[in-house]
């Protein structure tokens, strides 16, 4: 169906074409003679097994093949496992490796005709999970399995690197070998994902799998708590800097040499972005019973981030109502004296152990602060007291920005007429927006003027829908 | 000239079931894409706006085949005697809808349902493959025959946000990478599930930037284009009111050069066309400029011709307008 030239398209003689009808005759035929053996209308062949691999070597897209070959191995097993359990067979465990290996065997013959086959993969999954039940009743009968699923599972891992040398973003092969790390978790996923990496840099589907690998494994950490007060991250990964950096540097390597493709800049641009600090930056409003609290970039879920003091005395909070970077908090009216609001960074505060988080669940990440709120004539003014270590790390996060921000515009120099750098920088300037905001709000505008200047930039190159998006969004201050 | 090509697909279209197609084996390997076949080629037929001239005893023929593709679990396989499964019943369904005729929905129905997991997710059949195909064939399949009340619509969304990645677009199954098809899969199901809480522009963008120099849309950074793409996305971008974001002019374009002068579409310009591209070419078409080309616009949920989904109460509340 894909990929077929028609330049390339053969003009077949009579005598090919009659032979070719004979052979499509011989499938029809095959497949009737298959549904009737399927439907019991005749009698099953004497080797159930021997018969199916023909038609799936004949067929091998049909997925009801594969059924009636599930069902005849799904019996075989039923039975071998009785035997082995009942009498302890040897003849029986014997068989039953058989069976596994060399089902395991043809369905590696028929992936190399067909390697993005779903049918393929998905009775190859199958194959797995049994292979595991039989592993399980074998040791529970002898503790000496010699069958060892932990070898088998290599063996799978192997066909998938061998697999993807031959075709690095075939997907079926990737989901495989990561449904595999839950069988048996053996993948080394750090060190092959960076080695397909640095095989071909342009290998998206590495860059997608390391993405995920970085998302599970240090979001499970024990010591999250701990990397959080020590390494002073703040943000939805609590990824230890110093491997972000180097990870980073990865990346970058890649975009120089490869400064044309797209999919590099999206990867470099989820790691610079990763962890970006969710803080206060003024009182917008303040009365008798509500104020408005501006963020540096919208916030939700910080129904339970605030804790209100009216002259050191508890304030019940009424309601909180979030409108993108402003959370409006309404309380019982009263005089004010002093007014002190303290904002709480909800998983360092309650230890929380809950690291897989969804998006809109990210701000519970606000720097904790304290703002003080002081009433007269003319209105109010406010301060916000920030634990020294966040301080320090909404510091290191913005080095860290500038540094990829100066890494980008010699991408720039080197790649004038290329709209790719420019697009990274307007993304990465929007980072930077936010924690400028943070640390002096007073000079956010630099910024926006720089970044309406590589628009006007973006425009000339390629003046599009994405140029157009950026553009608004850099005008709207 | 364009337009003369796009009438030649009609005799292309209608003599797909009587040619063996000698000249190829694949016809024979293809026994199983049967049910999938006649929705392709029906619905293309209707998009050109053609459906009329299919014989009345052509549509009973094809009816009464359908009819023997359900098994006795309700459940539909790609021809007949064929095992069922998700995919296939969904085909089937929408084929009857264009045939004019009437299958077993009650049992259909119940069959889909019985493929939701406990995490809201669907599987293809009872041997257990997850996939967010099966998710869209579930909640379309349901929501045409008005039996969503057999599901768990919430999860089934829950289950298809897992999906999301970190560049903003969606892959098959939690994990995966993210692949334009599945794009259409995810989008097409979140919309069905009246759920597009998740940030559109991102997509969006991520989707802009499957659109190569040639104008026609790849389905993963790196990839060649493929007509095809120019649906899955296309109608995803419609769904999510963003189909600006592209250059539509660029991807009509590339639509109309991936025509065989022989009839059909193909993948790419200068390949050999078939069913499968013919009709996602013109679905995409329809939507892009249905009025220049005379096309049935289909409907980018359902991907079925809007004139048809008029008449399927399940259906109204969800027609894009």
């Amino acid at each position: 169906m894909h990929g077929q030239s028609k330049s390339k398209a053969e003009t077949l003689s009579e005598e090919e074409i009659k032979l070719r009808a004979e052979k499509g005759q011989q499938i029809l035929e095959s497949l009737d003679y298959f549904f009737k053996v399927r439907k019991n209308q005749v009698n099953q062949p004497e080797d159930q097994l021997a018969f199916s691999e023909l038609m799936a070597k004949l067929c091998p897209e049909i997925a009801t093949i594969y059924n009636y070959r599930r069902e005849v191995l799904q019996t075989k097993f039923d039975h071998l496992g009785t035997l082995l359990s009942e009498s302890k067979s040897f003849e029986a465990y014997k068989q039953l490796l058989k069976l596994i290996q060399s089902e395991f065997m043809l369905i590696t013959i028929l992936l190399k005709q067909h390697p993005k086959s779903y049918t393929l993969w998905t009775h190859r999954q199958w194959m797995v999970l049994r292979s595991q039940e039989i592993d399980q009743l074998i040791t529970q009968i002898n503790q000496d399995n010699q069958f060892k699923l932990i070898e088998a599972i290599k063996q799978e891992y192997e066909l998938c690197s061998k697999m993807l040398d031959r075709d690095e973003r075939n997907f079926h092969v990737w989901n495989y070998r990561n449904w595999l790390s839950s069988i048996c978790a053996f993948g080394k996923e750090d060190e092959f994902t960076k080695k397909k990496i640095e095989q071909n840099f342009s290998n998206f589907s590495a860059y997608h799998f390391r993405s995920k690998y970085f998302m599970k494994n240090y979001n499970q950490s024990e010591n999250i708590i701990e990397r959080i007060k020590t390494e002073q991250i703040l943000g939805l990964i609590p990824l230890p800097f110093n491997i972000l950096k180097e990870e980073t540097e990865l990346i970058q390597q890649a975009i120089y040499i490869q400064p044309k493709e797209h999919g590099v800049y999206l990867y470099h641009r989820w790691l610079v972005g990763v962890i970006q600090p969710f803080g206060f930056t003024k009182v917008e409003k303040a009365s008798n019973n509500s104020i408005i609290l501006q963020f540096n970039r919208a916030v939700n879920n910080v129904e339970n981030s605030f804790e209100l003091f009216n002259n050191e005395n508890a304030l019940k909070i009424i309601d909180i109502r979030v409108e993108g970077i402003n959370v409006i908090i309404s309380f019982e009216e009263q005089q004010l004296l002093n007014l002190k609001i303290k904002i709480i960074n909800q998983i360092y505060q309650y230890g929380s152990r809950e690291t897989m988080m969804s998006e809109d669940e990210f701000s519970r990440f606000l720097v904790p602060s304290e703002i003080n709120i002081t009433f007269n004539n003319d209105g109010f003014q406010f301060t916000n007291k920030i634990q020294k270590e966040f301080i320090d790390a909404i510091n290191q996060i913005h080095n860290y920005l500038d540094d990829n921000l100066g890494f980008i515009k010699q991408v720039i120099e080197e790649e004038k007429q290329n709209r790719f750098p420019y697009i990274q920088i307007l993304y990465l300037l929007q980072f930077k927006l936010r924690t400028q905001k943070l640390i002096d709000a007073s000079k956010s505008n630099e910024i926006i003027q720089e970044a309406l200047q590589h628009c006007e930039q973006l425009k000339k190159i390629q003046n599009d829908h994405q140029a157009q998006f950026l553009y608004e969004f850099w005008s709207q201050f | 000239m364009f337009q003369q090509q796009l009438v030649n697909h009609l005799p292309y279209l209608m003599a797909l079931d009587k040619s063996k197609d000698l000249e190829s084996i694949g016809h024979y390997l293809s026994e199983h894409l049967k049910v999938a076949g006649g929705y392709w080629t029906i619905n293309a037929i209707a998009c050109l706006n053609k459906i009329d001239q299919i014989s009345e005893e052509k549509k009973q023929q094809l009816s009464q085949w359908l009819k023997q593709c359900q098994n006795e679990d309700g459940g539909f396989g790609g021809n007949t005697n064929h095992d069922s499964h998700i995919t296939n019943t969904h085909y089937a369904i929408l084929l009857s809808f264009l045939l004019g005729c009437e299958l077993n929905y009650e049992e259909a129905a119940k069959y889909v349902a019985a493929r939701q997991r406990k995490d809201g997710s669907f599987e293809g059949d009872k041997w257990g493959e997850v996939d967010a195909r099966f998710s869209y064939c579930g909640l379309s399949s349901l929501t045409l025959l008005n039996k969503r009340d057999l599901i768990d619509v919430k999860k089934a969304a829950n289950y298809i946000k897992k999906c999301r990645n970190f560049d903003g677009s969606f892959g098959g199954i939690p994990d995966a990478e993210s692949h334009g098809a599945y794009v259409f899969c995810c989008v097409g199901t979140l919309y069905l599930c009246e759920d597009l809480s998740f940030n559109i522009d991102e997509l969006a963008m991520w989707i802009h930037e499957r659109q190569t120099s040639k104008g026609g849309l790849n389905g993963r950074p790196e990839k060649l284009a493929d007509v095809c793409y120019s649906w899955w996305m296309y109608s995803a971008l419609c769904l999510l009111k963003r189909e600006q974001w592209i250059n539509q002019q660029a991807l009509e374009n590339y639509i109309l050069e991936c025509q065989d002068s022989d009839g059909g579409i193909a993948d790419r310009p200068n390949n050999q066309s078939d069913v499968f591209h013919t009709f996602f070419g013109l679905a995409a078409l329809s939507l892009l400029n249905g009025d220049k080309y005379q096309l049935n616009p289909i409907d980018p949920a359902f991907a079925l011709p809007k004139s048809i989904l008029i008449n399927i109460p399940g259906a109204s509340r969800f027609i894009q307008s």
